[in-house]
């Protein structure tokens, strides 16, 4: 990297941690440490949100989704908006008027002790792997690609967000989030703008879509009605909506951030920013992956992007096998170029009716360019043993650090170490909510002063950050990126759902039945996971609907345990 | 029982929300078929 570049990394590093540590001042006690006093305005919220959100994996995996398969995961956040609007009516208001710190105090209120624990275990367990996961995620790939230590990778980003969580408690999160915000958008917008820059002469912007278009990549909305494919309209819209209202309505991570702001209708509009604003944010991502393809349509891309798993094979007993591999892939990028140019002039030419023959040539060309690069994934699994090795993790890296400006390298750099740290900030901050407030003051050190709760928090980060950080390096097999941690989470959001639908919803649920019926819709998400190859949006629906049924039967049938009503 | 009941639309002035509710629908539905408009243009 260009020391230019190196100096936007550093100074925005700095920038950060110095913007974390100074919001200290601010939280000299429990409550300012966790929930800012309740004193934050809506649009800093909101900006949090979305930046809890927006992880590393979104912005490097969703681009390289985009390149290799299109628009499709677009459809993932249709059911974002209404959520949004039905936890604004529903638990926004509760939470808010009960005061509560989590999510899982209100199970307590409504059930008992033990549903509280086992749902706060829950988001514990699951946030703390997943945290792992996303600090891995940048870090594997951005060490492979720019040559870095992986272990000195994951420290760069885990320390500094661990640091300034630290000390600096929600304020400290949700003000640098609001920066980290702006930096992603600025590196998004930045990667677009060189994007569309570097189209060839004779390739207009319509063409070079209608060319992707070709491929099927503008194919943003599939209406087919397939439990197994991942991202169909009906998954996104209904599985979407199940998990968004899960990931926001029982998820500590994103109910803190909204029990900051400072009033009902603050932390209302906070959501209302993600519904109007993350469905074109997430249409921009994976169109940064589409435009990339159209690049690479004409400047020669690598066989492999993994320069790592490359120069592995190329030391390999079958380099000579892959060497001939390179040329054919030459020889296929040549004649796909070619057809590419003779698509875009037949279509200027013919008034833009779309010429079939040229089309027909051009998608043909494209099949065995990807035909050539998924043997090359091949024999990259078999020569490494990484069976779960996929390429497109490492396009838009391997796209910015050798085609973009100098300058702009560290900016993209900056944005992904700002998507990774604001997913993080906030996860390490909700963690040690939950640790303090539903385990070690409830249970282990009732009654100790305001003083001492607020110094075991910090500690708290501190330890929960370092568990992060040994995760991360631990972390392997990452497979695509996005779907490790949605398919994670969905194994548990749904059953989570379910337990909150029963205690605000059901006015017969006993605690017995939500406690039995949480475990219950977990094994069952885990066996239809397990034995079905159901798509994982579908998870969320599965577990939601198993709680209440299970959870409403049990309760029905248990006589012994009186209602504790709503 | 909880002390603090969950009532559908909120209390006294939290209703005035429902304007910004019925935004973000119609804004969903003008972005999905822009989308779909998008697609049906440049999908071919």
């Amino acid at each position: 990297m260009h020391f230019l570049d190196w100096a936007v990394v550093v100074a925005y590093l700095v920038w950060i941690v110095w913007d974390g540590l100074r919001r200290s001042k601010a939280t000299n006690e429990v409550e300012g440490y966790f929930l800012a006093n309740r004193s934050l305005p809506w649009w800093a919220v909101g900006l949090s949100v979305m930046a809890t959100q927006l992880s590393a994996i979104t912005l490097v995996g969703t681009t390289g989704r985009g390149y290799a398969e299109g628009m499709s995961v677009v459809q993932l956040y249709l059911g974002l908006p209404i959520a949004m609007v039905i936890l604004s009516v529903t638990l926004v208001p509760f939470f808010y008027r009960a005061k509560v710190f989590t999510a899982y105090e209100y199970l307590e209120r409504r059930f008992d002790s033990r549903t509280r624990t086992l749902a706060s275990l829950l988001f514990l367990f699951s946030r703390a792997l997943s945290c792992g996961v996303i600090i891995a995620a940048p870090a594997v790939i951005l060490s492979i690609v720019l040559g870095w230590n992986l272990t000195l990778t994951i420290l760069g980003i885990g320390v500094p967000t661990v640091l300034y969580t630290m000390v600096g408690g929600v304020q400290a999160v949700t003000w640098t989030d609001v920066k980290q915000m702006v930096v992603i958008v600025l590196g998004v917008g930045a990667t677009v703008g060189v994007l569309l820059f570097q189209l060839p002469d004779h390739v207009s912007m319509g063409e070079a879509l209608h060319i992707a278009g070709t491929t099927g990549r503008m194919q943003a909305l599939d209406f087919t009605w397939d439990p197994n494919k991942t991202y169909t309209f009906w998954s996104g819209l209904i599985g979407g909506l199940f998990l968004m209202l899960s990931y926001f309505g029982c998820d500590q991570s994103q109910v803190q951030r909204y029990l900051t702001a400072k009033s009902v209708n603050e932390g209302r509009q906070s959501l209302m920013m993600s519904a109007y604003f993350k469905i074109p944010l997430q249409f921009l991502i994976p169109m940064i992956g589409v435009l990339m393809f159209v690049f690479y349509l004409f400047h020669q891309p690598p066989v492999l992007f993994n320069r790592q798993h490359d120069a592995e094979v190329r030391a390999s007993a079958r380099a000579g096998e892959y060497r001939v591999m390179e040329q054919e892939f030459t020889a296929a990028f040549d004649a796909r170029r070619d057809a590419a140019t003779a698509l875009a002039a037949a279509r200027r030419s013919g008034g833009g009716a779309p010429p079939t023959a040229a089309e027909t040539a051009f998608r043909d060309a494209d099949g065995r360019v990807a035909a050539i690069r998924g043997r090359a994934t091949a024999l990259v699994r078999e020569v490494t043993g990484d069976r779960a090795f996929g390429d497109v993790n490492y396009v838009f890296p391997t796209f910015v650090t050798e085609r973009m400006p100098v300058g702009l390298v560290g900016l993209i750099i900056a944005a992904i170490f700002a998507a990774a740290m604001s997913s993080i900030a906030a996860e390490l901050n909700s963690l040690s909510t939950a640790t303090v407030i539903d385990f070690y003051r409830r249970l282990w050190r009732t009654g100790a002063s305001d003083a001492h709760y607020l110094a075991v928090s910090k500690l708290v980060t501190g330890f929960w950050g370092l568990v992060a950080c040994i995760v991360a390096i631990y972390a392997t097999n990452l497979g695509p990126l996005i779907d490790v941690v949605n398919r994670f989470g969905s194994f548990f959001y749904g059953s989570l759902l379910g337990v909150f639908v029963l205690a605000a919803g059901a006015k017969r649920a006993t605690s017995r039945g939500a406690f039995w019926g949480l475990l219950a819709g977990m094994a069952i998400v885990a066996l239809v996971a397990r034995y079905s190859s159901m798509a994982f949006l579908w998870h969320n629906v599965v577990g939601t609907v198993a709680v209440v049924s299970i959870g409403m039967l049990i309760s029905l049938l248990d006589r012994s345990s009186s209602p504790k009503g709503t | 029982m909880s002390d603090t009941p969950l009532v559908a639309g909120g209390t006294g002035d939290e209703r005035s929300n429902t304007r910004l509710y019925a935004g973000v629908i119609v804004v969903e539905v003008i972005v999905v078929t822009a989308i779909w408009l998008f697609q049906r243009y440049f999908g071919t």
